[in-house]
């Protein structure tokens, strides 16, 4: 395909998220994105869930770092919390204790997710905290004017990788995968409707969604643009078994292709049923297996709402 | 002549069983209706090297300090034993394990390291042990039965006491208890002359013992504590341990998380979305929590943080005393972030200052720092059991108008805006961190920014009603004014009361609310004093040096030997020379 053919669909895909009623609906501060910004995807992708879903705008807590992402709740009609760097998840894992019965999502970039806060994600992932989590990947700190990231490619020059990255990239969805995420999946700016579809089920879904979505800065970051996300990127089969984790694991972690689509899902019990399991079975102990009771009972407040 | 109090020192090594010996001497006398005061000195290691040490102290009236020296010293183990000998007064008793059949090296015998004064009795304590159980274990049973019988305490007592400990733990537990405690009472093999004690204070009462920690657990759950998060660190980590069987009773939620940033971000989260919610650290994890508890100060969302403090910077002293953590829980931050700073100074306080901790944090928004340590966290004392058990309602400032008028961050008179909660229908709101409007709204426009700031520090003034006052103890028209904060209170007050017998004229302030200041009551106080002197358990100065900053005083600092409690003995030595001089 041509470069000028490339350039027309971007604009095409990018017109098709201006759509105005979600906008007044479901926002609130005017962006302060780049023209262009991946970011607008996402942002629009949370308010079709929010429409979709049936979402109400108090019903719906959004936790954010810092960076360019981290200014996401600002533009939405919900609670939100604009915290410190990195520090998103624990901050959300609070909430969603705290009240179970509220929807939690939480965005930040890559370098809030993956570098200052790395520490954070396996545990959001293996205690399987009920809340949908967009890691928007820009390989860039795109705030911060350019520096390099944790998912740039190796080899790739930024402001402080002048002779190239000397790092390989680390890879949010075979972390995720291993650390017991329940919800994996991997999206992009440039494919929209895919993006709706994937944040929708995402938050649908009971337990730790994962959702990488390449978004790229337009004003920072050269080297991964739209053309590059659409050369290298393939869509995941259809018709897999998504409880497949060896199968989920070998795409992840392809050399050849990037793949975009849903790589797992398996329901487990989360984190806040399983406290409140412990709040049922006070003064008694349980031998420990807090889960396995669970089928039996269904824990009431910890449900959504879309089935 | 009848004594008003004695001190009764266990020692030994890992596994002699020494701090619970200290623990059953204590129980045993608060039974009575003695006071008591337990402090545990022990190794930052599992096993390995070193000695425990269990200090409890009776007393015919309350007391928050050790004393200056043991009475009597039980020795677990004879090496141990002997490196105590300097604790123990001129007429101090020393109970041994007197092994019969081995011959004991010169350096290794008690008897040949005790004073002239001293009395000591060997008692077979091992061996004692096998015989009443066949097996060598409970030597400190043993040990504590001999002492009851120097004490005049009456068996049926400690009987009872040993079935509360032992019964659930099965019958063959307890009789052999039962066994080794008969075992010790009944040694007849020497002779001894028995210790007499003034009757206790109340007699027939009810009392319960506890520590600071527990103290914090049961005040933070009776307040309403809905959420802890904590990452283990000590001597904090009891405080989790207990919320973690009681807070689920309650409807709480309890989580470990991977380190203390999550802990104060999850704190941060619960609180938000309304729920009292709270941690607990020592110094490197209050290193760590600075960041976010500048969020709460920003975006206004409450928070409490216990910090017990430990010694030495970094990793420092784990289980040793100290009261360093001051400038960190006043100004770790960046830009200007006030907090609340709060210092129980005895283990009875704990239990109310958390509480007011809880109510202040949510009333008016904003972080909370409570100053505990070591001493107060992990020494026990005997409290009115009854003073345990009041409830506190919520103190959140509801929202009352129109939706569409909602704003998070509106400037009022004294700076508490009205707080909606997620889930709330009709509203909602984004809490940023970043310069923000009244609407919550990110804002970088200097005016409106100072505006928010001033709001922020005027709501210091107002919770000054809600926050306990500085209370004054000896002559109150003397020359000499002492301030104290924290756990060094009950050895000051007790040096403060032995110079007054002196002839000294002293006045002494116990200060709970150490940020925001009552400054009208201080400064009244502060301005009729001649000499003003300020004892802490810090090279540092840290209190001192805020007083005379904020009031612009000049003081005399007095930094007390840290790493051990203070004892009231040298308190009153440092004081003497600063009012001598």
């Amino acid at each position: 395909m041509s470069r000028v053919k490339r350039k027309d669909e971007i604009l095409v895909s990018l017109a098709r998220v201006r759509k105005k009623k979600l906008v007044e609906k479901h926002g609130r501060l005017r962006p302060i994105f780049c023209g262009g910004c991946g970011h607008f995807a996402a942002l629009h992708a949370i308010y079709h869930a929010m429409s979709e879903l049936d979402i109400k705008s108090h019903e719906l807590v959004i936790v954010s770092g810092i960076g360019c992402s981290g200014r996401m709740p600002g533009f939405v009609k919900c609670y939100g919390l604009h915290g410190v760097h990195g520090r998103a998840l624990p901050v959300a894992t609070g909430v969603k204790l705290a009240n179970p019965s509220l929807q939690v999502m939480v965005v930040g970039g890559d370098g809030d997710g993956l570098g200052i806060g790395g520490g954070h994600l396996p545990h959001a992932a293996r205690s399987n905290v009920d809340m949908t989590y967009l890691l928007l990947d820009n390989a860039v700190y795109g705030l911060t004017k350019g520096q390099v990231a944790p998912t740039t490619p190796y080899g790739d020059k930024t402001s402080t990788t002048p002779y190239g990255n000397p790092s390989r990239p680390l890879d949010p969805v075979a972390l995720s995968l291993v650390h017991g995420a329940t919800f994996i999946s991997r999206g992009f700016s440039g494919y929209p409707d895919d993006l709706n579809d994937m944040v929708a089920r995402g938050m649908k879904h009971r337990g730790f969604s994962m959702i990488h979505i390449y978004s790229p800065c337009v004003t920072f970051n050269k080297n991964e643009t739209y053309e590059r996300y659409y050369e290298i990127s393939e869509k995941l089969p259809d018709g897999r078994d998504l409880t497949n984790m060896n199968e989920a694991l070998g795409f992840a972690l392809s050399r050849e292709k990037t793949y975009l689509g849903i790589f797992y899902q398996q329901e487990g019990p989360t984190l806040e049923e399983n406290m409140l399991r412990v709040i049922e079975n006070q003064g008694t102990f349980n031998d420990g297996r807090i889960t396995a009771s669970l089928k039996e009972k269904k824990v009431t407040g910890a449900k959504k709402k879309a089935t | 002549m009848k004594r008003k109090e004695i001190t009764i020192q266990a020692t030994g090594g890992a596994g002699d069983g020494s701090l619970a010996t200290g623990a059953l001497i204590a129980r045993a006398f608060v039974r009575l209706g003695y006071y008591i005061l337990i402090h545990d000195t022990f190794p930052a290691e599992i096993r390995g090297f070193g000695k425990s040490i269990s200090e409890v102290r009776i007393s015919t009236r309350d007391v928050a300090a050790k004393s200056d020296a043991s009475d009597v010293l039980i020795g677990l183990n004879n090496l141990f034993a002997i490196e105590q000998i300097p604790d123990l007064s001129e007429r101090g008793i020393i109970i041994f394990d007197s092994k019969p059949g081995i011959t004991v090296k010169d350096m290794e015998s008690i008897p040949n390291h005790a004073g002239n004064l001293m009395r000591c009795y060997g008692v077979p304590l091992e061996y004692e042990a096998q015989k009443a159980t066949g097996k060598k274990l409970g030597k400190n049973v043993v040990a504590v039965g001999f002492l009851s019988k120097l004490l005049d305490f009456p068996p049926a007592e400690m009987i009872e006491i040993l079935k509360e400990l032992f019964a659930r733990k099965g019958e063959e537990v307890l009789n052999n208890n039962i066994a080794l405690f008969m075992s010790g009472y009944e040694y007849e093999d020497i002779e001894y002359k028995k210790i007499e004690l003034e009757p206790p204070p109340h007699a027939g009462e009810k009392y319960t013992i506890t520590s600071g920690n527990d103290a914090m657990s049961t005040g933070a759950i009776n307040a309403g504590l809905a959420f802890f998060a904590g990452y283990p660190i000590t001597p904090a980590s009891k405080i989790m341990e207990n919320l973690a069987l009681k807070l689920p009773k309650y409807g709480g939620v309890l989580l470990q998380t991977e380190d203390e940033i999550a802990a104060i971000g999850a704190v941060l989260g619960a609180f938000y979305t309304g729920k009292r919610a709270m941690t607990a650290t020592s110094g490197p994890g209050l290193s760590l929590m600075t960041e976010i508890i500048n969020l709460g100060v920003m975006t206004e969302t409450p928070m409490v943080i216990i910090n017990a403090m430990r010694g030495g910077p970094s990793t420092g002293l784990p289980t040793k005393v100290e009261q360093a953590d001051l400038n960190l829980a006043l100004y770790g931050g960046h830009g200007d972030s006030p907090r609340v700073v709060l210092a129980p100074a005895t283990i009875g306080e704990c239990y109310s200052i958390i509480q007011d901790a809880l109510d202040v944090a949510e009333k008016y928004q904003t972080p909370v720092i409570v100053l505990s340590d070591k001493m107060l966290g992990m020494s026990y004392v005997a409290v009115p059991s009854d003073t345990l058990e009041e409830k506190r309602a919520s103190t959140r400032l509801a929202y009352a108008g129109r939706p569409q008028d909602y704003m998070r961050y509106l400037v009022t008179p004294d700076g508490v805006s009205p707080w909606v909660i997620p889930g709330e229908e009709g509203i909602s709101y984004t809490a940023t961190g970043l310069g923000h409007d009244e609407m919550g709204a990110p804002n970088y426009d200097i005016e409106v920014n100072r505006e928010l700031a001033e709001k922020r520090f005027r709501k210091f003034d107002a919770m000054l009603a809600d926050l306990p006052p500085p209370e004054f103890f000896g002559d109150e028209d003397a020359p000499n004014l002492l301030l104290t904060w924290g756990s060094t209170f009950g050895s000051v007050l007790e040096a403060v009361e032995r110079l007054t017998e002196q002839g000294y004229r002293l006045r002494l302030a116990k200060v709970k609310t150490i940020y925001p200041q009552h400054e009208d009551i201080m400064e009244e106080a502060l301005s009729r004093a001649e000499k003003i002197i300020i004892p802490e358990q810090n090279q540092f100065g840290q209190f001192a040096r805020f007083i005379k900053g904020h009031y612009g005083v000049s003081a005399e600092e007095v930094h007390l030997p840290s790493g051990e409690p203070v004892r009231p003995g040298d308190a009153e030595k440092m004081i003497k020379g600063r009012l001598d001089s």
